[in-house]
């Protein structure tokens, strides 16, 4: 099973940097070691991937760890995933299984 | 409109309400994921009140758990804690805008339920114990990997059968029906030992417990049947008996000590060893009890601490058994430890060595006796001492071989000489085995003991067995070495005989030729003379010497092998009978004459005038040599000899049956000395003038031309016999005998008859010149072969018949007749010799025919050629001349 432990994925490799397509970032909130949430990395890569132009930055956060962010972040539950960029802050609990409320919920893709 | 109004209200009112009195939390999120509503079961999941979640940002749904689904949210209490919730969604409006209601059932309790059941699934699945489960009807729902491992059903094939089908499927019916199904239907749980079948037919045994799960209400919900596979431990107890059965069969002992020197166990064999009954306690036995004092030292000097060390050890020991009886013993002590390698008990093997030293003994018995006879062998074989030194040797090694050595004396007896150790002299405990070189009892082996000692288990008083053999083998070794020499002696004879044979041979030769000569010219004289001649008496008696000479000269003849045989199919038990009579005649009334004829006799091939004559000597010996009053046998029997037997007797002599003639007399016998020289011509015994020394000679000379062999076994005292061999013949020879063919009839006269006369001889030629002529025959003459070739051939084509000289120097008479007879193939041919060889005829027989047939020429009739021994009458000569020419 892949751990799931705070950690910020490596930034994509330069592609000349004069892309005018934006990085996109997220952040995917867990506790401990749970599937879901490694269901939800999975799904959000494979969506990526297919809608987006560049690698999005995705940021994995331990609520076990960091208990204090589910305040501050103002998280219910978890996995919850959160495109905190390209504003506006969007928000999907879940493990991301359904497709097209993932789109909606995170409004990646066709609009 | 009211009543819509009213529903409508009431539907509002109706949907708060089921908002309040939900067990499930509700959130009512917009569109842009901010919660615009919330019921106090949320409140309470989320730890959080509605005035602080109204208004907060809760975020869209990606994914509802579906039934069964694997979405694993968890809900974040405030403080700090997560639940697992189970998350639908629908969609509506409210106030006009669209809304999504979650609802969220906290699935926390039902998840570890789920979670404690797969665990206790895994545990039953993982168990080595067969498990069933079964409904509250007895149907089977459920059986673990190990149920299918030790029936070799799977699951598929139970599942929904019932206990008692399951039972019957393996073989348990009748302990489910008898004992099983009764207790279960008493509420009873049931637990025993069965034994089922697995699906491949191999039995298995399993400790089963059967029990009724009762629900709550008392009322029975499940039954649940657990086994064990106790098949291995039912083999490894079948496999421990099976050992101890061994460990109790085998004639070793085995025991076992705990490391307090307390013995726990001890075998068949080892109890028997010590005189233990099978329930005899053995814990107050101790090695002082089991051991003589010296092994219990040496087991705690060596053995324990060796086998604490090293872990094994092994020695010659001893037990002592029941009243002290001591068995020695070959022993191995093994310690054996824990796994951690503490030390917990000795164990021990002992092999009766009794045997082994039994036959260790025996072992060195043998060598003292095969020492013994290497001795005596090494001692035999000095065949350049004379017999006599060599036994006087022997008997000095034989004591040393005996089991009571310092006690033992030995003597041997040869002929009229002992020789004895110094000590001996005959007791009571002797031991003698006859020493029969050739089958005779020549002299005797004794050992004596000068004192008494206890009688072997298996032998001859205080004998052993062993020692009975290795007397005889002893007498054997004496008589083959005296048999050796015996040989060595009658080889150097048989060498002697070989070259007097020689010489007799040559002057009867020379001195037939001399007396043909006399005799064919005193026959030419006589026939000249008027019958009333003064000088016809002289003629006679010189011609009566002349016939005199021819039989003295045919004896030696006989002797030297060159006599003519006349050989046919003989039966010795006929011939004998047909002799008795005669040979009773000549025996005087003091002698008895025992014949005796074994009708198997087997028929040989001989001249049997010539062996009647033999045998008239051989008698006439016989009773000279008997004084006074006595016996002669005559024993006609069969034998059949051995190759070794054989080659014992004589060189060349076949090995086969022979018929054997013997004469046997109980007269003065001969010493060794005179035995050997019988045979050789003008030795005798007898006094002057009353034998000339040819009689043997001629039996020996006979007996060797006929194939067979003469024997003479006589010692001073013991009389003498005399065994004469001949070899068998076969029912075939007897067969093929043909019967003398008629003589065609002769020619009336020999007058014109025309002879060519060949003889290197001038003076024979002369002779028989005289004599032939005389019967009116015409002769040519030749001195040798080369000369009558040289004739010609005119007057060898005119020639009716060769007579010719068998020996002589340039060609042979056989050559010669072979040469003229490719000439002129129905010459008629005489051969004459001083000797008469019968091997020639043969040759002679056979091979003009052979050369003819080679050259091409047809096969000409069988060629017989007449042989004419020298001296001979004119009438045999005519004879002879009348058959070749027919």
């Amino acid at each position: 099973m892949m751990m799931l432990r705070k950690r910020r994925d490596a930034p994509p490799p330069s592609g000349g940097g004069a892309a005018p397509a934006e990085r996109w970032r997220f952040r995917i909130y867990t506790v401990g070691v749970n599937p879901a949430a490694e269901t939800a990395l999975r799904n959000l890569r494979a969506i990526c991937s297919k809608h987006l132009e560049l690698e999005p930055t995705i940021e994995v956060v331990d609520l076990e760890q960091e208990p204090e962010l589910a305040l501050s972040h103002g998280i219910y539950a978890v996995p919850t995933v959160i495109r905190h960029h390209p504003l506006p802050l969007m928000k999907v609990i879940g493990d991301l299984s359904d497709r097209r409320r993932t789109l909606d919920g995170l409004a990646i893709g066709p609009r | 409109m009211l009543r819509y109004a009213s529903a409508h209200h009431s539907s509002s009112d109706f949907a708060e309400a089921i908002l309040q009195a939900s067990a499930d939390g509700v959130v009512v999120v917009d569109s842009e994921g901010l919660i615009v509503r919330c019921n106090p079961r949320a409140e309470e999941l989320m730890g959080r009140p509605a005035e602080e979640l109204v208004g907060s940002h809760f975020g869209t749904v990606s994914n509802p758990t579906t039934p069964g689904g694997s979405a694993d949210v968890r809900l974040l209490h405030a403080d700090g804690s997560a639940r697992v919730v189970e998350l639908r969604t629908a969609r509506t409006t409210w106030k006009g805008s669209p809304v999504t209601v979650v609802s969220m059932r906290d699935m926390t309790r039902a998840r570890d339920q789920a979670q404690s059941l797969r665990m206790l699934t895994a545990a039953l699945e993982a168990a080595e114990n067969a498990v069933q489960i079964a409904d509250s009807s007895g149907r089977v729902e459920w059986v673990n990997p190990a149920f299918s491992r030790t029936t070799g059903y799977p699951a598929a094939d139970v599942v929904g059968r019932t206990l008692q089908e399951v039972a019957e499927l393996l073989g348990q019916q009748e302990v489910f029906l008898g004992t099983i199904e009764p207790s279960l239907q008493r509420g009873e749980s049931w637990q025993g030992q069965l034994t089922g079948r697995h699906r491949n037919g191999r039995p298995f045994r399993e400790e089963r417990t059967i029990t009724p799960v009762m629900g709550p209400s008392g009322t029975r919900r499940s039954f649940i049947s657990v086994s064990t596979d106790i098949s291995d431990r039912l083999e490894a107890q079948e496999q421990r008996e099976r050992l101890l059965s061994i460990v109790e069969a085998t004639p070793s002992l085995v025991g076992i000590a705990g490391r307090d020197g307390r013995v726990r166990f001890i075998n068949r064999a080892g109890r028997r060893l010590l005189g233990l009954h099978e329930d005899d306690e053995l814990d107050e036995l101790r090695l002082e009890d089991i051991h003589p004092p010296e092994v219990v030292e040496l087991i705690y000097r060596k053995g324990i601490p060796e086998a604490v060390r090293r872990g094994v050890w092994e020695g010659e020991t001893a037990i002592r058994g029941p009243g002290g009886r001591e068995t020695p013993m070959w022993q191995i002590i093994l310690s054996h430890r824990s796994a951690d390698g503490r030390l917990e008990y000795f164990s021990t093997v002992g092999q009766d060595l009794s045997r082994w030293k039994a036959a260790e003994a025996a072992l060195k018995e043998r060598v003292k006796e095969l020492r013994t006879l290497y001795g005596v062998s090494r001692e035999l074989a000095q065949s350049q001492r004379p017999l006599e030194e060599r036994l006087a040797r022997v008997v000095e090694i034989l004591p040393p071989g005996w089991l009571y050595p310092s006690i033992a004396e030995a003597r041997i007896t040869w002929g009229d000489e002992s020789f004895a150790t110094p000590g001996f002299r005959e007791t009571p405990w002797m031991l003698s085995s006859p020493i029969r070189p050739g089958g005779w009892e020549a002299g005797r082996v004794e050992v004596a003991l000068t004192e008494e000692r206890a009688p072997q288990d298996e032998g001859e008083g205080p004998f052993l067995s062993e020692e009975r053999e290795l007397l005889d083998a002893v007498a054997a070794a004496i008589g083959e070495a005296a048999q050796r020499d015996k040989l060595q002696q009658e080889f150097v004879g048989a060498q002697k005989m070989e070259t007097i044979g020689r010489l007799a041979g040559g002057a009867a030769h020379d001195f037939n030729n001399l007396l043909s000569v006399i005799r064919a010219h005193a026959d030419t004289i006589l026939g000249d003379l008027p019958p009333d001649s003064a000088h016809v008496d002289d003629l006679s008696r010189i011609l009566r010497a002349t016939e005199q000479g021819a039989v003295l000269t045919a004896q030696l003849l006989a002797f030297s092998r060159k006599q003519t045989l006349e050989e046919s199919v003989v039966r010795l038990p006929r011939l004998i009978q047909g002799l008795e009579p005669s040979l009773r005649r000549l025996i005087p009334a003091t002698v008895e004459l025992h014949v005796e004829a074994a009708p198997e006799t087997p028929a040989i091939r001989v001249d049997p005038a010539k062996l009647d004559r033999v045998l008239l000597n051989l008698v006439i010996n016989a009773v000279d040599a008997i004084h006074g009053e006595g016996r002669v046998t005559l024993r006609v029997d069969r034998e059949t000899l051995s190759a070794r037997e054989a080659a014992a007797l004589a060189d060349e002599l076949p090995p086969g049956p022979y018929a054997t003639l013997t004469v046997v007399d109980t007269g003065s016998g001969m010493s060794p000395e005179v035995a050997t020289r019988v045979f050789e011509p003008f030795f005798t015994t007898k006094p002057e003038g009353k034998g000339t020394g040819l009689g043997l000679s001629m039996a020996f000379g006979f007996v060797r031309q006929s194939r067979g062999h003469i024997e003479v076994k006589s010692a001073p005292g013991a009389g003498t016999a005399l065994v004469l061999r001949f070899p068998a013949v076969t029912d075939e020879e007897v067969r093929d005998e043909a019967p003398p063919q008629p003589s065609r009839n002769p020619p009336a006269t020999l007058r014109g008859v025309r002879v060519l006369l060949v003889d290197d001889d001038e003076r024979v030629r002369r002779a028989l010149h005289r004599m032939l002529s005389q019967a009116g025959l015409e002769i040519r003459q030749a001195a040798s072969g080369p000369e009558a070739l040289a004739l010609d051939p005119a007057v060898l084509q005119a020639t009716d018949l060769l007579m010719t000289d068998l020996v002589m120097p340039s060609m042979s008479g056989i050559e010669l007749t072979r040469r003229l007879r490719r000439l002129h193939p129905h010459l008629g041919v005489v051969l004459m010799s001083g000797y008469a060889p019968e091997e020639l005829r043969s040759a002679v027989g056979g091979t003009p025919e052979g050369e003819a047939h080679d050259a091409g020429a047809p096969p000409a009739e069988p060629f017989h050629p007449e042989m004419l021994s020298k001296p001979f009458s004119m009438a045999e000569a005519a004879a002879a001349i009348r058959r070749a020419l027919n």
